[in-house]
């Protein structure tokens, strides 16, 4: 009676291991899976638990959300490892709508399929599908931000046409260095630039929101092409010598300045991917475009770049000498 | 019972152990020295207080700095932590303080190569010792092209006052052409300025200092420093070819400026411009 008991009893457990394995294996439970982080600008779509999206599929969800020491926020997605092969370098996690009262999910797109998949823990980027409501709290700041932008731009428009300022100046110097074919080439460069803050003048006069957005990416695109002129410059100084370093110098920190102003203006912009399309993908790319070159100048000797042995604390503040002058 | 206890146990065990297999935590931590960051915070702090010439708030800071940057290990903010105390020493006129700070400096930047701090150091040792009535300990070295422009400054100053003008001159219209629109910049630019209206007030050229002069306080103007504009008044109204009514009105004008600053020396400056305008008359 005993033993007869005891199969019944095993056999119900047997049962209930079989059930919860079924469940387990379609729910994925012993699925291995793999990890990948986000850091959007704010956590408040988000919750823990919120499923992702890969082409419609359900591949994982939110496992973690955190706030860093910095206040940056990081999102952990916890995501089933059979999927990595299909997602590739360059993927970026974004939020969408199911439907138009929908609730929102996490999507994630495939990536540059010419490039690697991506690997456990890897950093993804960030990118808004905006509402409506989202746009139009977005489009305030990208105003307040191009105002800041013209009075930046106006500023360099006064110090680039001063006669006596350093840049004519330096041009002088230019032109007597490189034979007047580098020289020509940056003061061309300058007409253009002053023909687009001409343009920017009036934008300013009418603040069209959509409008402001669309001129001002025609005007990142057209300044990067003068930071084109102004690279080839630089390498020809590289081999001519040093003299007007300073000048160029003083031309370049104008120009970090101003991509310092145009980074805040394609920040924003970029929030409106959907609505206005193609606009902030293109402020990104002559962004990414312009810092490059920045960077590259800045390598350069006429930055000290590739200067050795000698330490400098560029960066670092110092308290004025105090030379105490009274008569 | 027990069998059933013993079956379930088992069961949980397995399924747990499954499922602990497959949580792996990948961390991915951004890490910084919050005493770095906190040194560079205390050092603009402290510069801003300087410019205000809010010497207490400027010390704290600076000292402050100096602790986290030995507590970060960061020879560049160590080294330039203690040239920023002198700095401030210098501007309260403790010059005993100002040279132990000088001299840790110096030794400090030439252990680590910082060859710009050293520069620093050395002329302000030698502007101290000009001040002081010494001999200086060494002569002026050539300034690399791209040094800094307080560096070049100083340099002016320790040749003005060593007397050699025209090197002097040379220095100052240096700094005046390669300063940019930052505000640091045009505060050196004042006092490149300042520098060559005092030269051109030696020389007795009344047209340069007073060329000089508007420069000056049309930057200061602009920046907002006191005791430099003060100073610029006051030399412009040593000028005897100037005409009496307008020399007192830019007496009355600096002794307002040194009284809310309580400067003594620019006080008695004043007084002294004061009466001998009285002889004149």
């Amino acid at each position: 009676m005993k033993r007869k008991v005891g199969w019944f009893v095993m056999l119900g457990i047997g049962a209930l291991i079989l059930l919860l394995l079924i469940v387990s294996v379609r729910s994925n439970v012993f699925a291995k899976k793999f990890y990948l982080f986000v850091s959007p600008p704010s956590a408040s779509a988000f919750h823990e638990g919120q499923p992702v999206q890969f082409q419609g599929f359900a591949i994982g969800h939110i496992d973690q959300i955190e706030l860093q020491n910095e206040g940056q926020v990081r999102i952990s997605l916890r995501l089933l490892e059979r999927y990595r092969q299909m997602l590739h370098q360059g993927a970026v996690v974004h939020l969408v709508k199911e439907g138009l009262l929908g609730e929102q999910v996490v999507g994630i797109t495939t990536g540059d399929i010419k490039k690697e998949a991506l690997e456990n823990g890897a950093y993804l980027e960030f990118e808004t599908e905006a509402s409506l409501e989202q746009l139009l709290i977005d489009l305030k700041p990208a105003v307040g931000n191009a105002n800041v932008l013209l009075s930046e731009l106006a500023e360099l428009s006064v110090w680039m046409n001063d006669p006596y300022g350093d840049l004519r100046a330096g041009m002088a110097g230019l032109r007597g260095m490189s034979a007047g074919v580098q020289g020509a080439s940056i003061e061309a460069a300058v007409q253009e630039f002053t023909q687009t803050l001409a343009k920017l003048k009036h934008v300013a006069v009418d603040l069209d929101e959509h409008k402001v957005a669309l001129r001002l990416a025609e005007s990142l695109e057209k300044t990067a092409n003068i930071l084109g002129n102004i690279e080839p410059l630089s390498k020809s100084l590289g081999e001519s010598g040093p003299s007007t370093v300073q000048h160029v110098n003083e031309l370049l920190a104008h120009v970090d300045e101003l991509s310092g102003a145009l980074n805040l203006v394609a920040a924003d912009l970029s929030q409106m991917t959907p609505e206005l399309p193609g606009l902030a993908r293109e402020s990104r790319a002559t962004l990414a475009e312009m810092r490059a070159m920045l960077e590259s100048l800045q390598n350069s000797w006429l930055l000290g770049g590739s200067k050795q042995g000698e330490v400098k604390l560029e960066g670092l503040e110092t308290a004025p000498p105090v030379l105490d002058m009274q008569p | 019972m027990i069998r059933g206890l013993i079956l379930g146990c088992s069961l949980l065990l397995v399924l747990s152990s499954c499922g602990g297999g497959q949580h792996k935590s990948v961390n991915v931590p951004i890490v910084k020295n919050p005493y770095v960051q906190q040194a560079k915070d205390f050092t603009h702090f402290g510069i801003e207080s300087m410019y205000q010439e809010r010497w207490s708030s400027a010390e704290h800071a600076f000292k402050r700095a100096l602790d986290t940057a030995q507590l970060a290990n960061d020879a560049p903010l160590i080294v330039r932590a203690w040239y920023n105390i002198a700095m401030l020493y210098r501007a309260k006129h403790e010059p005993e303080a100002q040279l132990h700070a000088l001299q840790k400096t110096q030794l400090l930047a030439q252990e680590e190569g910082f060859s710009d701090d050293v520069l620093r150091a050395q002329l302000q040792i030698q502007l101290l010792e000009i001040e002081q009535g010494q001999a200086t300990t060494s002569a002026l070295v050539q300034l690399p092209q791209e040094t800094g422009l307080d560096i070049v400054l100083l340099a002016a100053r320790v040749q003005q006052l060593q007397g050699k003008k025209e090197q002097a001159k040379d220095l100052y219209q240096r700094v005046i052409s390669t300063a940019s629109q930052q505000r640091s910049d045009l505060l050196y630019q004042a006092e490149a300025y300042m520098g060559l209206a005092l030269l051109a007030a030696a020389e007795a050229d009344i047209v340069t200092l007073e060329r000089q002069i508007d420069a000056v306080l049309k930057i200061t103007h602009k920046v907002g420093a006191p005791r430099l504009t003060a100073n610029a008044l006051l030399l412009r109204a040593k000028a005897a070819e100037r005409d009496q009514a307008m020399r007192l009105r830019d007496l009355e004008k600096s002794l307002s400026i040194y009284e809310i600053l309580r400067d003594k020396r620019g006080i008695a400056g004043v007084q002294a411009v004061r009466q001998s305008l009285a002889n004149e008359q």
